[in-house]
């Protein structure tokens, strides 16, 4: 199962030493998603980089879970809205050159 | 170099506890962390500076060193004992938590301080400095995914760049920004895409958008088009009686959706009907003609 794109949870939990209850719980809070095979979970290799900052904010802000996931969910607002000031101005760009 | 006050970095009195400089860092850090601040590079200098003032004032030996020769550091005498403290310096590991985020090189202050390197002796890891850098594309060219070489500090970057991408986006390639320092993990490369519409085209989104020139007589009489997409050319077939600035939708032939392979927004085409000019003496007569039926 282990391939390009999947990697072991137990992997993943020994290098960034952290527990597999802890990815559980994220997981639990859609904060991440895992993918049980054979009875051995893996996690998309695109989504270590998320759970490295998930990481970092639990461990060097001491946020807990909930208020990240609070983050979580501002921070994909923001995105959205950056994304939106993004298209609108290439529209204003595009009607102005009309 | 300029002096930096740590304490004023920090918001916090000269004669603060242990226990407020931990408070004051615990905060600003939150407020300014780089994971809850991305792409602020305001956020992130910031936080390199509340980082920086941590490390010295956290460390009770480094605080009374830069209590003590903190404003008058240019006196290269001071200065010098300053560095020679630091040579024998202190093993003790510092107060607080790891840094992680996105720190980068110390000022230039710290670096005279204490020669370099965090006030720990090393043991710090930071992550390393992220790039930006800008790539121009042609309109064309983000219509399909495609695969570019970059070269970055020297070194060859094989990236993807998916079709779809907008005007202004910003991509992140991670791990191929500036190298970490004491084994942290490399910085970030984030690239923004910049399109030069070389088409005839405008874009908005995933939909296209297309003024055609329509000739009088097919306009009035109806008939067939061949009109170039992006994807090549299409047969269009033209209503009898079209109005000038009628609005017509192709669907799926406008630009890829991005990230959702397969997928393609719409193409609006707008008709701008041309008038015929230079009239020879028998047209004119025949659309006085047609003017009498009416």
């Amino acid at each position: 199962m282990e391939n390009e794109e999947w990697m072991a949870i137990e992997f993943i939990c020994e290098n960034l030493r952290i527990d597999v209850t802890f990815i559980q719980d994220l997981n639990d809070r859609g904060l991440i998603e895992i993918l049980v095979s054979e009875q051995r979970s893996y996690l998309l290799k695109t989504q270590i980089g998320e759970l490295e900052k998930i990481i970092r904010l639990h461990q060097d802000l001491e946020i807990n879970l909930a208020g990240i996931e609070v983050i979580s969910n501002l921070l994909g607002q923001i995105t959205n809205l950056k994304n939106e000031v993004l298209r609108l101005n290439n529209k204003i760009h595009r009607l102005e050159n009309e | 170099m300029d002096f930096i006050d740590y304490y004023k970095i920090l918001e916090i009195k000269k004669d603060a506890s242990q226990e407020d400089i931990k408070k004051a860092y615990r905060k600003l850090a939150r407020k300014f962390h780089p994971d809850v601040n991305p792409n602020d590079q305001l956020a992130k200098q910031k936080f390199q500076q509340i980082n920086e003032a941590n490390e010295v004032l956290s460390v009770p030996e480094n605080r009374k060193k830069y209590d003590q020769y903190g404003k008058d550091w240019k006196h290269a005498d001071q200065f010098e004992q300053a560095r020679q403290q630091k040579s024998s310096g202190s093993s003790r590991k510092r107060q607080g938590w790891s840094t992680g985020g996105e720190g980068e090189d110390f000022s230039d202050f710290f670096n005279s301080m204490f020669g370099g390197s965090g006030p720990s002796g090393g043991s710090i890891k930071f992550k390393g400095q992220d790039f930006q850098s800008e790539l121009r594309l042609n309109l064309q060219d983000a219509y399909k995914s495609q695969k570019q070489t970059l070269t970055v500090n020297g070194k060859n970057i094989r990236i993807t760049i998916p079709a779809g991408v907008e005007n202004g986006q910003t991509i992140k390639i991670a791990g191929h920004g500036g190298p970490g320092r004491n084994g942290g993990p490399a910085g970030d490369l984030f690239i923004v895409f910049s399109l030069q519409n070389n088409t005839p085209f405008k874009r908005e989104g995933s939909d296209l958008f297309l003024d055609y020139e329509l000739d009088l007589y097919t306009a009035i009489l109806g008939g067939e088009l061949i009109i170039e997409t992006m994807d090549g050319k299409i047969k269009l077939p033209v209503a009898p009686e079209t109005q000038n600035g009628s609005k017509i939708k192709l669907k799926g032939k406008g630009f890829p959706i991005y990230k959702q392979e397969g997928k393609f927004g719409d193409l609006f085409v707008t008709y701008r009907i041309k008038i015929p000019t230079n009239l020879t003496e028998k047209e004119k007569e025949l659309f006085q003609q047609l003017k009498s039926l009416k």
